[in-house]
């Protein structure tokens, strides 16, 4: 962001911190998708995927 | 560790191109993993109230959950993304609208809350990020949208021609243009004494 001024750069920096998800969020959607798309879809080798490794999961 | 091991644990985050002897699998699990942030934050940014971000999230994961299969490019998986988020929030905005005439996709009263931070810290963080949000206002829909992806979000010239099908000389033209026409914006509103110069 070399084109901008020092002023339009910190209101920049302001933005990149808002607008971000917390882990609670993360976690609510997550549950969300499980209950419309399974179990599975949310573990690495669901589906028609190879066998998953529980520490793949998301 | 085998191919299939390798695409799993490998971070999806950010451009390059994918080596030749590497499977070119991307795996939802990981999408969901890594790019959970950028889908979110461009929700918002795109103009999504915090009441609606949890469905329309939603619905882009499902998008993209159904659609996996057709990315013919994984370097490109940033920009795909970004085009799903694009389209499933343009759809909602339409929807909304064909609801109720409501007020601007930018509604500044409905600014995200940020994450672990003191009151106070909330309370000038706001006041920037509403200034931030209140100068984007005053660029058209074209420039807003390049200046959030290549300022906000952080992408690259080529990555934002590919999210939104421009050639990437409009991105870089657009690119300069939307920050001439920020820095302008910003610099009439310091000389009305809106906001303190820095």
């Amino acid at each position: 962001m070399s084109d901008l001024t020092e002023g339009g750069k910190a209101l920049v920096q302001a933005g990149r911190q808002a607008d971000r998800p917390s882990e609670a969020d993360r976690e609510r959607i997550r549950a969300l998708l499980q209950a419309r798309l399974g179990d599975a879809a949310l573990l690495v080798g669901g589906g028609s995927q190879p066998p998953f490794n529980a520490s793949n999961e998301i | 560790m085998s191919g299939y091991d390798l695409v799993a644990s490998a971070p999806l985050s950010g451009p390059g191109p994918v080596p030749s002897d590497r499977p070119a699998l991307v795996h939802f699990p990981a999408v969901y993993r890594d790019y959970f942030d950028f889908v979110w934050s461009c929700t918002r940014r795109l103009g999504v109230s915090v009441a609606a971000t949890d469905d329309v999230v939603q619905e882009v994961f499902i998008v993209i959950h159904s659609r996996l299969h057709t990315l013919e490019r994984p370097e490109a998986l940033r920009s795909w993304i970004y085009g799903v988020v694009r389209r499933v929030v343009s759809a909602h905005h339409r929807t909304r609208r064909s609801k109720l005439e409501g007020p601007s996709p930018l509604d500044l009263t409905d600014l995200p809350s940020p994450h672990q931070k003191t009151p106070l810290d909330l309370a000038e963080q706001n006041d920037q990020v509403k200034l931030l949000w209140s100068v984007l206002e005053e660029l058209d829909d074209d420039k807003r949208e390049v200046f959030v992806l290549a300022e906000l979000e952080e992408m690259t010239a080529p990555e934002i021609s590919e999210a939104i099908d421009i050639p990437i000389n409009t991105a870089y033209s657009r690119l300069r243009a939307a920050r001439q026409a920020f820095n302008e914006a910003l610099a009439r509103r310091q000389a009305r004494g809106d906001v303190c110069r820095t």
